[in-house]
């Protein structure tokens, strides 16, 4: 008999991960109706699948790679080409987000929207998601190495798109947690190397 | 340029050895930037008050549960 987690506990996990849950459902959506859809979606069908999650696990990873798998699914392609559509995309974008948004986000929401699927997740994950590259690999069904080519060539398109767009990042605030990031960035450029 | 400063190493040495990356000084700080936005964006939708209808949705299939998990086999 497989050891279980009980019912009360898995809820109060579960719960505790909806704001991830909407989060990444947002980048991949980037509507946020379409994105809520899709989250609630993940979360029921991770309530249903609870006997077999495995206790100990990071159920943060476990939820996303099941949102991850409702959004590719042959049922959601159709909505999901929806804000692939540059124009629609942006136009929900700007509307639906926070207003008090800075041009900075503003362009960099932008410029993910430019990228591949598969690069947008790989960067959001990484780099947001609070998740390490083989938690990543395995929600995106692929290899580490393959996670961190993504990430590193997504986190190039974006500079270039936002360099392209004249965007000037010049706040200097914050910049411990940036730093972070940056070398972060410098061990996918490593390690993805060939050799 | 690269080997200015040793602190760093493991990022200048990335960004020399990439070759194909010729990352502009102008952009070193854009990078900072974009992995703090990229945060920052993230972040925003998780500290959003949790909507309602997830948590009644939830409630509910736990009710469903505890009933005794019929509705719980609604797979095809």
């Amino acid at each position: 008999m497989k050891e279980m987690v009980d019912d009360a506990s898995f809820k109060t996990e579960l719960t505790e991960l909806i704001p991830h849950l909407r989060a990444f459902a947002r980048s991949l959506c980037g509507n946020a109706a379409l994105a809520d859809d899709l989250a609630q979606d993940a979360m029921l069908k991770a309530w249903k699948a609870r006997a077999s999650f495995e206790p100990g696990s990071n159920m943060k990873a476990w939820t996303f790679t099941i949102l991850r798998n409702l959004f590719y699914s042959e049922k959601r392609r159709s909505w999901r080409r929806q804000p692939l559509d540059p124009e629609v995309a942006e136009a929900t974008l700007v509307a639906n987000d926070n207003p008090s948004d800075s041009l900075e986000l503003l362009n960099l929401r932008n410029a993910l929207l430019k990228l591949p699927d598969n690069q947008r997740e790989a960067l959001i994950l990484v780099g947001a998601g609070g998740l390490s590259y083989e938690e990543v690999a395995d929600i995106c069904d692929c290899a580490v190495g393959t996670i961190k080519s993504r990430v590193s060539r997504a986190r190039k398109a974006v500079l270039k798109i936002i360099d392209e767009n004249g965007a000037s990042y010049s706040s200097d605030k914050k910049l411990d947690a940036a730093e972070a990031f940056d070398d972060l960035m410098a061990q996918v450029d490593q390690l993805s190397k060939p050799g | 340029m690269p080997g200015k400063t040793k602190h760093v190493t493991s990022e200048r040495s990335a960004d020399a050895d990439a070759g194909t990356g010729r990352v502009k000084p102008a952009s070193r700080r854009s990078r900072s930037a974009v992995g703090e936005k990229l945060r920052e964006m993230y972040d925003e939708v998780v500290r959003e008050p949790i909507p309602d209808d997830f948590l009644e949705l939830l409630e509910e299939a736990e009710k469903v549960a505890r009933a005794g998990g019929a509705g719980e086999t609604g797979k095809p």
